[in-house]
């Protein structure tokens, strides 16, 4: 059975590139163009299409709003964003509107088939170099208790959480710096932290921080 | 005269004569007192002129001769009716008077017959019988004339730019020259004898008692910028000292305030300011600019190019025509990468399409991958979002800057950033657990480091600091205001919608 495929990116250059690419192969079939988002939305309405790759900047309904509106009218219609953004968070809304895959414009030609196969076959397909990208981030911290924490630590972990400076900590408390970076150091080690991103994190996690 | 002086108040004096009892020498006395060049008043317990020697009666005859039986006070005004500051000396004669206490040379002007003035000095001495206040004794002599250097040095306060307020312990205003009636709008009658802390404007009397306290405790106030509020209730912008006036006794006795006008300088300063923030603004549109166009319309060419490239392969069959193919592929991809790059490093695009808390993440996560250093990310609130304000771009650069300045310097294992986006300011804090530094011997390039920092942040506001020591890591807190400002709108991703949140962490 032939893929339907609905096309929507404003760069004449992109499009012309992404459809001869696609009939390059037979199994797929491209059942529409659009240059904005109102018109791929229409041309979904009266084709149909297997699935939509778009363009995340197109002029007009865009984006987040489109993929939802996208979803939301056709649930059968699968989504492949285009993107030339390398930001995690855009992925991570985006999958979230609902879409099945984001692919970087300039993994495309190596990657938009692959892409295309692996959505349609009810996977979800995030650029490689994306998910590369994403930061290191433990979210161990926490996993420390406080009860094992002295008064003493306990204020210099909670004032440390908050963004305040050793200087600061140190006029606050009536201590020495040198106390306070000793306070710090055991409080850390007792909650498992080893940074202070982590020490914030315990911070959250015990309430500490009140919301932004 | 003489039994005046016996009958009705009694000078201890004269009953203390060489023999010890009224005798003979009472009426050398008088006579003494006659002919005495210095004026000698003699006022009853209600302060009314009694008697008065002749000198007394030259001294005020000038002005109107006050007649037995008026007030000192009167008498005093008659003697010099306009000098607001010397009528307040004359005041302070008249409580000493009144209350019965020694007073020595207070500074008094009287008038000659051809109607100028010249200054005096009043003193004067209590009288009691049988242990009440009986009357007074007040003599004037003319005070020597003030030497060169002195009148020199009166004009001078008198006459130049900055004003020159002194006051008393209390605060209350004793002097006030013609600069400070330009400055704050009082006139030196209106304003004598009231409080200074008058023109202090609401908020700032904290500062104000403050540095009162110092000074009474006999330190000088440091220089400081501050604002005083004028007659008319406008607020000037003033650079100030307050520093302590000591009596002859080397107690404090009032304080001297000298203030300045600096609201020209102040202008100039927010015009250069401003110049500076909108060479900023029109630098970061011009690079944005250049970014987008590398990013978006390069970018996509290049897109089409690999697309069109991919095309291709099915249909070419030669092995060296599929290698050239390959080799072709693979350089317009690199010049996709490079393009991408270039632009990120320019201006990253995202801090208006997606906002200033992901594009750092993202720029930590690079940064984490080309130096080997593990980073850690946290932000809390959300996100700012829509065109990059100038404090977001500055939040941006200054982590930029602090990134590289650990890349290169702090042989860190580890690095936090932190980002709180609260409603009117931003908070970043960059953490490392390298080698550290010693603040006061800042290698040079991390010096220029640190000072592209501040000045960054001081764009728009803000603020930088640094908390390190050797072998401790470095720490450095920013802080920017969130101001609106005037830039151009410039164009968004909808992807970047509302609430950014959600998706993180």
């Amino acid at each position: 059975m032939v893929t339907r495929v609905l096309l929507a990116d404003d760069h004449p250059v992109v499009l012309a590139g992404i459809r001869s690419l696609i009939l390059s192969d037979p199994e797929f079939e491209v059942v529409g163009e659009a240059t904005d988002g109102e018109a791929a939305v229409r041309l979904a309405g009266a084709q149909h299409p297997d699935i939509a790759i778009l363009d995340v900047s197109i002029p007009g309904l865009a984006g987040f709003d489109l993929v939802t509106r996208m979803v939301a009218e056709h649930p059968r219609m699968r989504v492949l964003m285009l993107t030339v953004q390398e930001d995690r968070s855009y992925v991570v809304r985006l999958l979230q509107a609902g879409a099945r895959g984001y692919l970087l414009k300039r993994s495309a030609g190596d990657e938009l088939l692959r892409a295309i196969r692996a959505i349609i076959g009810g996977g979800i397909y995030v650029d490689p170099a994306i998910a590369s990208k994403l930061v290191g981030q433990s979210l161990s911290a926490g996993s420390g208790s406080r009860a094992d924490l002295s008064e003493r630590e306990l204020e210099v972990i909670r004032f440390v959480s908050q963004g305040l400076s050793n200087k600061e900590i140190a006029t606050r408390l009536e201590l020495s710096i040198k106390s306070v970076e000793t306070y710090r150091a055991r409080a850390a080690e007792k909650i498992g932290a080893k940074s202070r991103a982590e020490i914030v994190r315990f911070g959250v996690g015990q309430g500490w921080l009140k919301e932004l | 005269m003489p039994e005046l002086l016996d009958d009705r108040i009694g000078v201890q004096g004269a009953r203390t004569g060489p023999d010890g009892a009224m005798g003979p020498g009472i009426g050398l006395l008088s006579a003494a007192v006659e002919r005495s060049a210095e004026a000698v008043l003699v006022l009853d317990a209600s302060t009314r002129v009694v008697w008065l020697n002749p000198a007394a009666q030259r001294m005020f005859g000038a002005g109107c001769a006050p007649a037995i039986g008026a007030t000192l006070r009167e008498a005093l005004r008659c003697c010099a009716p306009e000098r607001g500051p010397v009528l307040d000396a004359a005041s302070a004669l008249c409580t000493a008077v009144r209350r019965g206490r020694a007073v020595d040379d207070l500074a008094h002007a009287a008038f000659r017959p051809d109607g100028t003035s010249y200054p005096v000095l009043c003193s004067s001495r209590p009288v009691r019988a049988g242990g009440r206040l009986a009357g007074s004794v007040v003599t004037i002599r003319e005070a020597a004339a003030p030497d060169a250097c002195a009148l020199r040095r009166a004009r001078l306060v008198a006459q130049t730019a900055v004003a020159v307020i002194e006051q008393d312990l209390h605060g209350t205003v004793t002097d006030w020259n013609e600069a400070a009636e330009h400055i704050f709008g009082w006139s030196a009658a209106d304003i004598v004898g009231r409080p200074a802390a008058l023109l202090v404007p609401p908020g700032l009397e904290g500062e104000y008692a403050e540095i009162m306290a110092c000074v009474r405790r006999g330190e000088p106030s440091v220089p400081i910028e501050t604002r005083r509020r004028t007659r008319a209730g406008a607020i000037v912008e003033i650079g100030m000292t307050i520093s302590p006036l000591r009596g002859p006794d080397g107690t404090v006795a009032g304080a001297v305030q000298i203030a300045a006008d600096i609201r020209v300088r102040k202008r100039a300063e927010h015009d250069r300011h401003e110049r500076r923030r909108s060479i900023a603004m029109a630098s970061d549109r011009e690079k944005l600019r250049v970014a987008r166009e590398l990013h978006d319309h390069l970018g996509q060419d290049v897109t089409g190019l690999l697309l069109g490239l991919q095309t291709l392969e099915a249909g070419v069959t030669g092995p060296s025509a599929r290698q050239t193919l390959r080799w072709l592929k693979a350089l317009a991809g690199k010049v996709g990468e490079q393009l991408h790059r270039a632009a990120w490093e320019l201006r990253p695009t995202s801090l208006d399409d997606v906002g200033l808390v992901s594009t750092l993440e993202t720029h930590l996560g690079e940064w984490s991958r080309r130096t080997g250093v593990r980073a850690d990310f946290h932000h809390s609130g959300t996100q700012p979002g829509g065109p990059a304000t100038l404090s977001e771009i500055m939040a941006y650069r200054v982590i930029q800057e602090a990134l590289e300045n650990a890349g290169r310097h702090a042989a860190a294992s580890r690095v936090s950033l932190l980002v709180e986006c609260h409603p009117d300011l931003l908070r970043l804090i960059l953490e490392d657990d390298g080698r550290g530094f010693d603040l006061a011997r800042v290698d040079p390039s991390v010096e220029r480091g640190l000072t592209v920092m501040r000045e960054r942040a001081a764009l728009v506001g803000g603020r930088v600091t640094i908390e390190t020591a050797v072998g401790a890591g470095t720490t450095v807190f920013v802080t920017l205001p969130r101001l609106p400002d005037p830039g151009a709108p410039r164009g968004r991703d909808p992807a970047a919608g509302s609430d950014l949140s959600a998706g993180m962490d």
